[in-house]
């Protein structure tokens, strides 16, 4: 039995201990592949790779890998939030914009954090949902669907400040995982189906003040690309921030995607590339000034955002050591670029597509003619399909093998035209873009596959083929799998040299996030969701 | 273990997908038209109505068709006249069958689109059925379409049942059908999530030992199949234990009825488009 005073000294010294380990400073995070055992960022480290140097779990072993603990959300909806793990606690979100503190070893929930969004509101083009937080110092960060960054204590849940990013009644909602970097967080917005005009800001992550906001559509007719939007259509918005992007701690540039034009499916108001919608910016991190961009999809019309996970890494093309950036976008093409001036190297498909004959040295697309490609009244069959080659998940990449892996959907779509009917001003735009929508392309025919590809040449090493539509992203670990999950909820762990299947158990519901992994008390641990439920698993 | 006999109550859900709109209505929100009473949709202006057009192209089209005249989903021309705006509401909310629930647009939104499938009518067709329906029905008894088909409560679950057959599909659906029920099959809503496919897919396989089975696949994912004979029996196969999976489209389990006299079919027709339902 111990004395009271022997359970002080126990409570006391653990409580010193979380007080210790809940510090998430910025060399920390900057650092994060020399800690494998957690997972800090959102993309696994700054530059989205999501490997993980863990080597307990390999294609030997890996077959008798078996669940560990599930969390089943307390609310209702599909669990889509890829969790941050900090020294044995696990942060994961749930919908709307709920956060939950897990214990890491056991599933038990440390605590629940609910904020007060309106329950009337409902966001337009998107499904309520949370993808994730961030966490910096003794806090962790998360935007709600009604457009407030809240930062809460990292042990209790309790918010230590509350900023808000847009006015949600302008169409604004996010469902993205910030990115916090050294003092700041960096947030993106969704709502280009609603007309809402694409920004990307940046607050202090002491008390949640805007340092730095940053358009990435004109507002103004002299505002850098208006001359892209023809009869002054920028008006109409679009090129929105939806999905957590990559920050170069050396270049100290952010790397973030941008959404589709608005109205989507109808160009015809909107003559012109429409600058900088469907592209990749490079934002300076103290000031957010725009230090190159480069646009994948110029003038687009089929809702094929650019908001894929921009992969940071570092590889010799032709001779030369190169800092890169890699991007499969969802209009099929998988991209490398320079990412210290946004030169372009490298684009080929990575997924079956029918709008483009190719790239030019530029890597501009060189798209089909408009009669066999742009939406009509009837109906245009083109691939990829509305949902794009690859939506909002993520792929990986891997030192260990140079390749980069992504889940790759082949499908079509039937893309209609509509009337380009947007309100002035957006604040009521018309969801789905407006102008529009689509169908589903040819039945039977819609197929994803975890694609391994060269990461400097996009040349394919190995494919392995799902049944169905797979909205799986991928993981990687040095142990030499790759993890991820087909659209019946298989989960699954393949050779990461050669996509042989080693292992998989069906969840029992569609698997709509990214795996990630971390170890405690030398275990590790790989975990996903599927449908409501968090699963982890481990070796026996 | 490679021919996995399984008549799991999970599968037997599956099997019977085709039936869930009918089997899952429960519960007040999907269900019958609300009493009258003055709706959000009577509110609504023409410029509401043309929202909701665009509403509905953007976020239904893709599975109930361009012109809601059905596709992966059913046909949603004359719904709100069948189960009134409260009840369309409660759908779009709340889900039904295969359709997810929508939550991506807000209350306004939905009043609008509904607003817009109220000006649509009755019909996905402006053909009306030309024959006799009750010479229909004894057509439809004297061959034995009874043994495959449920209407009501009675008859065999080999094919859909036909309860309210009328509502979701036109004569001429119904009668190109009967001459070859391959060429247009009904879409397979079991798993919404693998997009569109085929149901009453035929399906021949081979096991590696040299077996081979010719069936309706009910279930496939990336590792397995499960396959169900006419007499209702569910086979799962590990694909790592097949030679050849081959799908068969174009053929179906249902024989062509161009054996019909031209009249015995158009009165078939009929009969099977009066069917409504039983609510």
């Amino acid at each position: 039995m111990r004395t009271t005073a022997q359970w002080i000294v126990v409570w006391l010294a653990v409580g010193f201990a979380t007080e210790a380990l809940a510090q998430v400073p910025y060399q920390r995070l900057k650092n994060s592949d020399r800690e494998p055992d957690n997972w800090l960022i959102y993309g696994g480290n700054y530059g989205s790779q999501r490997f993980a140097g863990l080597t307990q779990i390999t294609p030997e072993n890996v077959a008798s890998l078996r669940v560990a603990w599930a969390y089943q959300l307390r609310g209702g909806g599909v669990m889509e939030s890829s969790p941050i793990i900090v020294d044995g606690i696990l942060y994961v979100t749930e919908p709307p914009s709920n956060v939950t503190a897990l214990d890491a070893r056991t599933g038990k929930p440390l605590w629940h954090f609910v904020p007060p969004v309106p329950r009337d509101f409902v966001p337009v083009g998107l499904f309520p949902t949370n993808r994730g937080v961030a966490v910096l110092d003794d806090k962790v960060i998360l935007a709600t669907i009604d457009d407030h960054l809240l930062a809460l204590d990292a042990k209790s849940g309790i918010v230590r400040w509350n900023s808000l990013i847009a006015d949600k009644a302008d169409g604004y909602a996010i469902t993205q995982a910030p990115l916090a970097i050294n003092g700041k967080i960096v947030v993106g917005v969704g709502g280009g189906e609603a007309g809402a005009h694409g920004f990307l800001s940046c607050f202090d992550a002491k008390d949640g003040k805007l340092l730095w906001k940053t358009y990435t559509v004109p507002r103004s007719a002299t505002d850098p690309g208006a001359d892209t939007w023809a009869n002054g259509s920028w008006s109409n918005g679009g090129g929105t921030t939806w999905n957590t992007g990559s920050y170069d701690p050396d270049l100290n540039l952010i790397y973030w995607g941008t959404g589709n034009p608005a109205p989507d499916w109808n160009g015809e108001g909107r003559m012109g590339d429409n600058l900088f919608t469907c592209s990749l910016l490079a934002l300076d991190a103290d000031t957010g000034q725009m230090k190159w961009y480069f646009q994948f999809s110029p003038h687009e019309t089929h809702d094929w955002d650019s908001s894929e996970p921009p992969i940071l890494f570092d590889a010799t093309v032709e001779g030369r050591p190169r800092k890169l950036v890699a991007l499969a976008n969802r209009n099929a093409f998988y991209y490398v670029l320079d990412r210290t001036n946004g030169e372009f190297l490298t684009g080929v498909p990575f997924a079956k597509q029918t709008w483009a004959k190719g790239l030019d040295p530029k890597g501009r697309p060189i798209k089909m003619p408009a009669e066999q490609i742009e939406p009509s009244v009837e109906g245009t069959l083109v691939y990829p399909t509305l949902t794009g080659a690859i939506n909002w998940t993520s792929p990986c990449y891997s030192p260990l093998t140079g390749l980069f892996y992504v889940n790759a959907r082949d499908a079509g779509a039937w893309y209609v035209k509509g009337e380009r009917k947007m309100a002035p001003g957006n604040s009521v735009g018309i969801v789905g873009g407006g102008g529009g929508g689509g169908r589903w392309g040819p039945a039977d025919e819609t197929t994803t596959s975890i694609r391994a590809l060269v990461a400097t040449t996009g040349e394919k090493k190995w494919e392995y083929r799902m049944v169905g539509d797979s909205w799986t992203g991928t993981l990687v670990t040095a142990g030499g799998l790759v993890f991820s999950a087909d659209a019946a909820g298989n989960f699954f762990a393949l050779d990461a040299q050669t996509g042989q299947p080693l292992w998989h158990l069906l969840l029992g519901a569609a698997v709509r996030s990214n795996p990630v992994t971390y170890a405690v008390d030398g275990k590790q641990f790989v975990v996903d969701s599927a449908g409501n439920t968090l699963f982890a698993f481990s070796l026996p | 273990m490679i021919f996995v006999r399984s008549l799991c109550g999970l599968l037997v859900l599956a099997a019977l997908s085709q039936s869930r709109f009918a089997a899952r209505q429960q519960g007040p929100p999907p269900g019958s038209p609300a009493p009258s009473q003055t709706s959000p949709a009577d509110k609504l202006t023409p410029d509401d109505i043309a929202t909701g057009q665009q509403l509905y192209a953007a976020n239904c089209a893709s599975c109930h068709g361009v012109d809601a005249t059905g596709q992966l989903g059913p046909n949603l021309r004359g719904v709100v006249q069948r189960r009134g705006e409260q009840g369309v509401f409660g759908i779009v909310r709340n889900g039904m069958g295969g359709m997810p629930p929508v939550m991506s647009i807000n209350d306004q939104r939905v009043w609008q689109v509904i607003g817009y499938l109220r000006t649509l009518g009755e019909s996905g067709s402006k053909e009306a059925p030309t024959g006799d329906p009750a010479h229909g029905k004894a057509v439809y008894e004297a061959h034995g379409c009874a043994t495959c088909h449920t209407i009501g409560t009675e008859g065999g679950s080999v094919g859909p049942p036909l309860t309210a057959i009328g509502r979701s599909r036109a004569p001429k659906y119904l009668s190109g059908f009967l001459l070859d029920p391959g060429k247009n099959p009904p879409s397979d809503m079991t798993l919404p999530e693998r997009a569109m496919n085929t149901g009453y897919l035929l399906v021949h396989v081979v096991t590696k030992d040299g077996r081979e089975m010719t069936a309706i696949r009910v279930n496939e994912d990336t590792f397995t199949i499960t396959l169900r004979d006419v007499a209702g029996h569910f086979y799962t196969y590990d694909k790592n234990t097949l030679k050849a999976i081959e799908p068969e489209p174009g053929k179906s389990v249902m024989p062509s009825y161009g054996n019909l006299s031209a009249t015995d079919r158009n009165d078939l027709v009929a009969y099977l488009a009066s069917l409504k339902g039983t609510e």
